[in-house]
């Protein structure tokens, strides 16, 4: 078989990018696509390409315009609030999910504390994946509800043991 | 002083903006010889999207969902070649047979009217206006044979161009604006996505909006013409339709052929003219009583008098192209501007959700209090 009859079969029954597999996995093994198909993921992560960020970049500052969430790939990010360190984020981490929801600025500081490769997903890809497939952008729109209503459910708390402790 | 206003977010946002404006005239520069079928292509995309999405929702796979609205434009196409454009091209015929009788009896009027304010008034008027515009008209008439060979061409052309591309854009926009995006710094990625979205977003509503209510237009103004006896109802009635997409200038424009048709005739019909005027006050009314409430409410925020001063500045510039595009290009003008001064101005307002990371599971209390 010719080289170029030999890729052209291999187009047809090619594997999939393993880059978008791995990132459909990641997005998958996250509480915001809890319960959503892979095949549904993958569509909305197969035309997004990843973005790198060299060791003490920012990904973004507090009070930046925020578009979305992103998840990492690899790397590691602190995220950092008036120079207090609130999380150590790692791979199949994600961060910034409220800026799904709402249009407000970021409140705090993201940072790449290594070379970071990082995908986003997006508000724009979230409205356009609701008009294309409303019943599982809806499932995400539960799912996000749930993480909001987690972190509510911890605030309160961190602020309860903080009284008692009578930080407040 | 100038690197101060260079530092300061409205005039980084506005030099962006600058930016911004050269690269995309150097876009159309580049791009003039297919820019009128690639503003089609978008435009049919902007109305075919959420068709497809329809379609991708009932079940069926993308590439049938486009085929099938693709294959739906076609076959209106069609029909309106068949049946609209015989229709359209006859009453033109009719009207460029009838066109030396109505440019002498309008220029007649026009040199009556000119001679009596001269005589009433005292004022000066160019009294051989008429004489001028006739002549005008002639030449004109001369240049559109001379010039209908090339524009055969174009439309052909056109004709596979405008689909092809339209199919392009239906199966792979979200592909190409993805990568266009991926080239942004750093830095300027979640900005650029935020604007987009915005920009996206009402131009898409303002394109399938304004060509909906000039479809609505157009219905109404032929059935009018046609109600009252007018020759040319078709031809007038769909010209009114494209003169709408024109704003407060537009339904002005739509009732002046009509009028000089009406005019151009030995002793012009009073009725006509009457009848002429309500066709066009009556689509309008409805227009603004019925469509622009249920479809046009808040697609563009722009004051009246910057639509009506855009419109004429763009006009003088760009012709009647530059008056239809007067409107989106002010609207995303101003969603740009708006977005990089916000963007570029780092808001510390307290009274904003506080945005905190959420590991895969949950972040302890303890991570929070620290």
């Amino acid at each position: 078989m010719s080289k170029r009859a030999s890729s052209l079969w291999s187009n047809l029954f090619r594997k999939g990018n393993p880059l978008t597999e791995h990132v459909t996995e990641l997005w998958s093994a996250t509480p915001l696509f809890r319960d959503i198909p892979k095949r549904e993921i993958l569509q909305l992560v197969r035309d997004m390409p990843p973005r790198h960020f060299k060791a003490d970049e920012y990904i973004f500052h507090s009070g930046d315009a925020g578009a979305g969430a992103a998840v990492i790939i690899n790397g590691k990010v602190e995220i950092r609030s008036g120079g207090v360190l609130l999380a150590e984020l790692s791979d199949g981490d994600f961060f910034g999910e409220i800026a799904l929801v709402l249009d407000v600025p970021r409140t705090a500081d993201a940072i790449a504390v290594e070379e970071t490769e990082l995908i986003f997903f997006l508000r724009p890809e979230l409205d356009e994946w609701l008009a294309r497939s409303p019943y599982f952008a809806g499932r995400l729109g539960a799912n996000l509800a749930y993480v909001l209503a987690q972190r509510l459910l911890q605030a309160n708390k961190a602020l309860v043991h903080a009284g008692h402790e009578g930080q407040l | 002083m100038i690197m101060r206003f260079l530092n300061h977010p409205v005039g980084r946002a506005l030099s962006i903006y600058l930016a911004i404006l050269m690269a995309l005239s150097l876009l159309i520069l580049l791009l003039k010889p297919v820019l009128i079928p690639l503003i089609i292509a978008f435009i049919l995309f902007s109305i075919l999207d959420p068709l497809k999405n329809r379609l991708i929702r009932s079940g069926l796979n993308t590439i049938s969902s486009i085929m099938i609205v693709l294959l739906a434009v076609v076959a209106i196409g069609i029909i309106c070649l068949v049946i609209g454009v015989p229709l359209i091209l006859d009453q033109w015929e009719w009207l460029q047979t009838r066109l030396p009788t109505i440019a002498a009896q309008v220029a007649k009027i026009l040199d009556n009217f000119g001679t009596s304010i001269v005589n009433v008034m005292g004022m000066h008027v160019d009294t051989k206006l008429g004489e001028r515009w006739l002549t005008d008209i002639k030449s004109q008439g001369t240049d559109a044979v001379v010039s209908s060979a090339g524009i055969m061409v174009q439309s052909v052309f056109a004709l596979v161009f405008i689909p092809l591309i339209t199919f392009f854009l239906l199966r792979d926009y979200r592909k190409m604006r993805n990568t266009a995006m991926s080239w942004l710094p750093n830095r300027a990625y979640e900005l650029a996505w935020l604007i987009y979205f915005r920009v996206a977003k009402k131009l898409q509503n303002y394109i399938r909006s304004v060509f909906m209510q000039s479809a609505i237009i157009a219905i109404i103004t032929v059935s009018g013409f046609y109600m009252i006896g007018l020759d040319t109802a078709v031809l007038f009635g769909v010209l009114a339709g494209f003169l709408n997409l024109i704003p407060y200038v537009g339904p002005l424009l739509s009732m002046l052929p009509p009028m000089l048709v009406a005019l151009g005739v030995d002793s012009p019909d009073v009725w006509m003219l009457i009848s002429i005027a309500a066709v066009v006050l009556t689509a309008q009314l409805i227009d603004n009583a019925v469509v622009i409430p249920s479809l046009i409410a808040n697609t563009v925020d722009l004051h009246p008098m910057l639509v009506l001063l855009g419109v004429v500045v763009f006009g003088y510039f760009f012709g009647f192209i530059g008056m239809l595009v007067a409107i989106p290009a002010l609207a995303t003008s101003k969603i740009i501007l708006k977005g990089l001064v916000k963007g570029l101005n780092r808001s510390t307002s307290e009274d904003v959700v506080y945005s905190i990371p959420l590991k895969k599971t949950p972040v302890e209390a303890s991570t929070l209090s620290r």
